[in-house]
């Protein structure tokens, strides 16, 4: 099985508070892992250790088989930010130029994009569902909806690697177990590796195949029965649940 | 037309027409990066560049270029290092800059020169500025349609932008030192105290109408070339200041734009 991802004693803090005590694990290909824990407990950080957004203090990263700091194949991850449909969302542009911008991965610097790429970014929009909508202003569609452009953007790249910072965050529901059902479509049929982070682990679990949960500085892979316990607990208790999740935000 | 009689009215409208193309595309991406006040810094830097011009006797209009340059750059340094709070970097810089500027002005003989750097002097422009402005238009323009996806995408988002290869930095640095030397061109003839106008309000006109970055981006060259001409024709006709009445039929028009859209929601609502 090939290591995608490989982190070795990971240790990370700000301004001398520890957030990642020694941490490892790897992603094999194929995998669909969600990454969970408390707000702070270094979720996102980890995010941009692995993206190279900001350095190492401790321990490695191998991506690709290639330590990040010699890492250059970026355009093999794809990125789905937190908050990007915020972001989005003011941006004067359509699902489709969104989507065109991730070519640039397939056609570099001062090389424009060929029908065969363009053809990519449609097949996208196809992909997630929005074809429809292609001409539409990002700006005007519902959250959901942005995000399954965003989405799309990241797989008109050919990426081999996506990763989301918390893709359901602001959007209902309804809107966030169809984006399950996408990723986990995507996982399968196309052999994406998909990290996400989240907090909603309890509708996350049936469609992902691994889950690592940050806390207290460490990591620890949660087995599919104690989410489902955590389930179970969630539906007898849902009050004690509720001031559970208030404690750990 | 008598207006164009006037050979330093036809050198306002063609530096008028060159500077409306360039403005708003520099502005669009400005805006889109939720930079908005940094025109208005690097205009304020670009008069402590004018007074040290004045006082070396060298082009003021070269001070201005070298002074919004170094600006541009102090900017983007103090926005690396507090990322949090990047809008802080404009504020620290437009300050350095009045601060300079009023210092150095002290030591500056000719007062109306550098007074006519502060609402611009479009209708005072020398063949040298204006072939200057023509050059930096050109290397501009050519480098905004160069750089169109690049510059698209690293406004939207820069790490996904580095991840699908774009080479940000160097991106950020072009960029950095296009606005720069446009702001300092703008200056000198729409005025160092409205060119962020002139920056912005074209682009807010077009972001309310586009339904597309590809027309934000041309609307808002649309825009800005009829508010500079037809400033021009009002401030001629009705003995106005030009810089001020370019900006001002801008704010008018957006007001105008503002209002009938939300009319027309209205009516499609009923």
């Amino acid at each position: 099985m090939e290591t995608v991802i490989k982190a070795q004693d990971i240790s990370f803090s700000y301004g001398g508070e520890p957030i990642l005590y020694n941490i490892g694990f790897s992603v094999n290909k194929g995998d669909f892992i969600a990454v969970t824990g408390a707000n702070g407990s270094g979720k996102s950080t980890l995010m941009k250790l692995m993206l190279g957004e900001i350095q190492l203090q401790r321990g490695n990263i191998w991506l690709f088989g290639t330590e990040i700091r010699n890492f250059k194949h970026w355009p093999k991850i794809g990125y789905v930010p937190q908050n990007g449909t915020a972001r989005a969302g003011g941006f004067p542009a359509t699902a489709l130029e969104i989507v065109r911008l991730n070519l640039y991965s397939n056609c570099g610097l001062m090389r424009f994009p060929t029908k065969a790429l363009y053809k990519n970014a449609d097949e996208a929009l196809k992909l997630v569902g929005m074809q429809d909508y292609s001409k539409r202003l990002i700006g005007d569609m519902s959250g959901g909806q942005q995000q399954r452009v965003m989405i799309a953007r990241v797989l008109a790249g050919e990426p081999e690697l996506m990763l989301l910072d918390e893709p359901t965050t602001g959007i209902d529901a309804e809107s966030a177990q169809s984006l399950y059902m996408l990723l986990s479509k995507l996982n399968r049929e196309r052999k994406l590796t998909i990290i996400m982070i989240t907090h909603d682990i309890a509708r996350a679990a049936d469609y992902v195949n691994r889950t690592l949960c940050l806390e207290e500085g460490s990591i620890v892979e949660l087995m599919r029965e104690q989410i489902l316990t955590e389930q179970y607990h969630r539906h007898k208790h849902p009050q004690r649940s509720a001031e559970n999740n208030d404690e750990h935000i | 037309m008598s207006i164009f009689e006037f050979e330093f009215m036809r050198r306002a409208f063609i530096v008028g027409f060159i500077l409306a193309l360039i403005v708003p595309c520099i502005g669009t991406i400005i805006v889109l990066k939720r930079l908005s006040m940094i025109g208005d810094a690097l205009s304020h830097a670009s008069l402590a560049g004018v007074a040290a011009g004045l006082i070396l006797s060298i082009n003021p209009v070269l001070g201005a270029a070298f002074a919004c340059i170094l600006a541009a750059f102090g900017i983007e340094a103090i926005r690396k290092k507090i990322p949090k709070f990047s809008e802080m970097s404009i504020a620290i810089i437009m300050s350095a800059g009045i601060g300079l500027a009023g210092v150095l002005s002290g030591f500056v003989k000719n007062t109306a020169n550098f007074n006519s750097f502060l609402f611009g002097s479009i209708v005072a422009i020398s063949d040298f500025e204006m072939y200057f402005v023509a050059g930096i238009s050109l290397l501009v323009l050519l480098s905004f349609i160069v750089l169109y996806r690049e510059l698209c995408y690293t406004a939207f988002d820069e790490l996904s932008a580095r991840l699908s290869g774009v080479p940000v930095k160097t991106v950020n640095s072009i960029f950095t030192v296009l606005t720069a030397v446009t702001v300092s061109v703008a200056a000198r003839t729409v005025g160092a105290l409205i060119v962020s106008s002139m920056m912005v309000v074209p682009v807010a006109c077009s972001m309310q109408i586009g339904k597309s970055y590809r027309q934000t981006v041309l609307y808002s060259v649309m825009f800005a070339v009829i508010f500079t001409l037809s400033g021009l024709f009002i401030s001629y006709y009705a003995g106005l200041k030009p810089g001020g009445t370019i900006v001002l039929t801008g704010v008018l028009c957006l007001l105008l734009i503002i209002i009938i859209k939300k009319a027309a929601g209205r009516t499609v609502r009923q």
